[in-house]
């Protein structure tokens, strides 16, 4: 590909869940740049796009609703519009929800930056019946406006063709803006002249005395600072027309309204689309419930029923025989170093390895469910369970995420505008099992249950699910006062899968995995080594066990041996390090010893039951607890949730156990 | 077409999206819209809600199952 430099800067806006990264990944290919948006958290994407002749760089702005500043997201999109000023704007819209997705439409084309319009998802808007007339949206916007379906590749030509046009012919671009509704226009260009000497450079004047009409509160404090003692004059307006968020907003919607009134044929009323008749179903309170029940359970199922024995090939095939194959190819070697590399590197980082056929599986499925979109239903029917936690359906999201990693669930976090809602989530999301935790599960319960681990499985999950509830309801009883913020949620419509759109995810997240693995599993493998060999060579006189040793009278209660509770206090630092200490534990330092049947031989089921629930529910990983930390800004409350979750797991282990024994089963 | 919703939630008390479409000749989509943007800001509250508990895409808009009522806001 030829190395020519970009000549125009072109911004990508659109809301959350109109395709914008599909169509961001379409335009630039591989040729694509991720930092951070100067002195933020959030992701900046650049890319350069060449097609045809046309070469320009493309900056992906963050998904927003609106110019106003409502999030950091919002911030950063018009902070990038007004102070780099790129040569044009191209807005993707979601044709099947033109009301919602043109919202920002409406605000753009108020900025001194040809806009063209990426007028995508039009097959989706077709399977729910409505007829969109691009030529004719493009008459009444005044703006270019392109045909796309993103998801099959098309309409990518055609919209950097129309952006590259617009971008070159400033002068000609007269887009039909909103008005801001009589009564008001005169209150308008009343503060305009008032503040058009003085506004900052690079603000246009008329955008900015709209949002101080508006009263958008950054750009208001800004002016204030800026007017000095002439704000006086502005404030006095403003004091008079507080309701011109009204005529501001209204002027938007009625703008809208005669977009769509003019482009758009919608199904009669009364008339039952695909995703309503899907969602009369998949968003019922108790229909809504089983299917999302299935659609965990198929996950799990096929997690099991495909990478289960795949996973035993790896160990057997790849994993053991590579051990034995360094021990013999190596034999001339120091003994200290056949064993940290056979018993150490390859059984450690080996068993990780063979977490990756669980790890494919479920994030083939996850990533399914999640372009299908259904995942966005899965959060409706959860959000009355939500709210008995004092918790909003907005809870369920990021708590979701963590089946994924905890960390980014942490993160997530930040969109529950409650600090009580968000903080009772952020204790409670630990309690989520993540891939991690789920594939230390995927791998014991079949050595303990055989062809009922998928049962035992599920009942770990609804216990994991009860206690969430239960800490949740607590929680929510001490902390709050009955605070609620109003919940709203956006339903996608219903996609076709794109098998390629799930790969590239599946990849990503492989990735992320291998790369973690790689660094912190190979170091905590080889620590487990060298703590389970030395002082004397021997395990049972090395450091480890004399920890082991210590923590056994805990142990012992839940039937325990002290190597199982060392796999528990290792999985502090990477929950997947539970399998390659108990691997090294279990060895004993030599290699060829079979793990499997060594923990079938040493632990009953009922020990083994009691283990996966303390395991499922222990301490989290270290990096989720530096997420904790971070996000409540405070070293208490992360204390308070090592001890609370430690106390916890103990406390349901010991429960389990001595409950097995009290009934006389798997002892 | 946002302050004549707010008039006419405030003269009936409490309406639904439905009801707000047929008498602001709007799309049920727009309203639903416009009612999210002045319950985020304040101007109204949902005091219906949907049996599942929030406002989606065609829950409340077809079934008339929910309703907004004016806050004290201006």
């Amino acid at each position: 590909m030829s190395e020519r430099q970009p000549t125009l800067t072109i911004a990508l806006a659109g809301q959350p869940n109109v395709g914008k990264s599909t169509v961001f990944n379409l335009l630039t290919h591989q040729n694509q740049y991720v930092s951070n948006w100067p002195g933020k958290t959030c992701e900046q994407k650049t890319g350069i796009c060449q097609r045809e002749g046309i070469c320009v760089s493309i900056v992906d702005l963050p998904g927003a609703y609106s110019l106003t500043a409502n999030s950091e997201e919002e911030r950063i999109a018009r902070d990038f519009l007004i102070k780099c000023r790129p040569d044009a704007v191209i807005v993707v819209v979601d044709a099947a929800s033109l009301e919602r997705s043109l919202y920002l439409a409406a605000e753009l084309v108020c900025l001194p930056v040809p806009v063209v319009v990426g007028l995508n998802m039009l097959d989706m808007a077709g399977y729910e019946g409505i007829t969109i007339e691009p030529h004719v949206l493009q008459a009444a916007m005044g703006i270019p406006v392109v045909p796309m379906v993103a998801s099959k590749g098309q309409g990518v030509r055609d919209l950097v063709a129309a952006a590259a046009v617009a971008a070159r012919n400033p002068q000609s671009w007269t887009p039909n803006r909103p008005e801001v509704q009589a009564g008001h226009r005169q209150v308008l260009d009343a503060i305009e002249t008032l503040i058009s000497d003085l506004t900052p450079h690079p603000y246009p004047p008329d955008w900015v005395a709209l949002k101080l009409l508006e009263g958008d509160e950054e750009i208001t404090a800004m002016m204030r600072m800026q007017l000095g003692a002439a704000w006086e004059q502005v404030h006095a307006i403003l004091a008079q027309h507080d309701d011109a968020f009204l005529a501001v907003a209204g002027g938007r919607y009625e703008w809208i309204g005669r977009m769509v009134r003019a482009a758009v044929v919608r199904p009669k009323p009364g008339q039952v689309t695909v995703t309503d008749r899907i969602d009369q179903a998949a968003t019922h309170p108790v229909a809504g419930l089983i299917i999302l029940l299935c659609a965990l359970g198929l996950l799990f199922y096929l997690t099991y029923a495909i990478g289960a024995p795949v996973q035993a090939w790896l160990e057997i095939y790849v994993v053991q025989a590579g051990a034995e194959w360094a021990r013999t190819l190596l034999s001339a070697w120091p003994a200290w170093l056949v064993g940290l590399l056979s018993s150490g590197v390859i059984m450690g980082v080996g068993t990780v390895l063979t977490l990756l056929p669980f790890l494919l599986i479920f994030f083939s499925v996850l990533g399914l469910l999640e372009d299908v979109g259904y995942m966005a239903r899965a959060a409706f029917v959860m959000d009355r369970f939500m709210h008995r936690m004092g918790l909003h359906g907005k809870s369920f999201l990021p708590m979701f995420l963590g089946f994924g990693c905890n960390v980014p669930a942490m993160m997530g976090t930040r969109i529950i505008e409650s600090p009580k809602a968000r903080l009772t989530t952020i204790l409670v999301t630990p309690l989520v099992p993540c891939t991690a935790r789920m594939s230390v599960v995927a791998f014991l319960a079949p050595i303990f249950f055989g062809s009922r681990a998928t049962a035992v499985t599920l009942g770990l999950l609804a216990l994991t699910i009860v206690v969430i509830a239960g800490v949740g309801a607590t929680m929510h009883r001490l902390f709050s006062g009955g605070e609620h913020t109003a919940f709203i949620m956006e339903l996608p419509l219903y996609h076709i899968p794109s098998a390629r759109r799930i790969a590239q995810g599946v990849w990503q997240r492989l990735v992320d995995f291998l790369q973690g693995a790689g660094t912190i599993i190979l170091v905590v493998s080889v620590v487990m080594w060298a703590l389970s060999t030395y002082p004397g060579g021997e395990i049972e006189t090395s450091y480890l066990a004399f920890v082991g040793r210590w923590l056994a009278p805990m142990g012992r209660l839940m039937g325990l041996d002290w190597q199982m509770m060392v796999a528990l206090l290792t999985s502090f630092v990477r929950k997947e390090n539970t399998l390659p200490t108990l691997a090294v534990l279990y060895s004993g330092g030599s290699s060829g010893v079979n793990l499997v049947e060594t923990l079938r031989s040493q632990l009953s089921p009922a020990a083994g039951l009691a283990f996966l629930a303390v395991q499922i529910l222990f301490i989290p990983c270290v990096a989720t607890v530096a997420t904790i930390r971070q996000e409540t800004r405070s070293w208490g409350w992360t204390a308070f949730s090592i001890l609370f979750l430690f106390v916890l797991s103990m406390s349901a282990g010991i429960a389990i156990f001595q409950g097995a024994a009290v009934l006389g089963w798997g002892l | 077409m946002l302050q004549k919703m707010l008039d006419y939630i405030k003269s009936h008390g409490i309406a639904s999206p439905a009801e707000l479409a047929r008498q602001l000749d709007a799309s049920p989509e727009l309203v639903e819209q416009m009612l999210e943007h002045l319950a985020r800001s304040g101007y109204l509250r949902q005091v219906k809600a949907c049996p599942s508990g929030g406002c989606s895409h065609g829950c409340q808009v077809n079934t008339g199952s929910c309703g907004y009522t004016r806050t004290l806001k201006h």
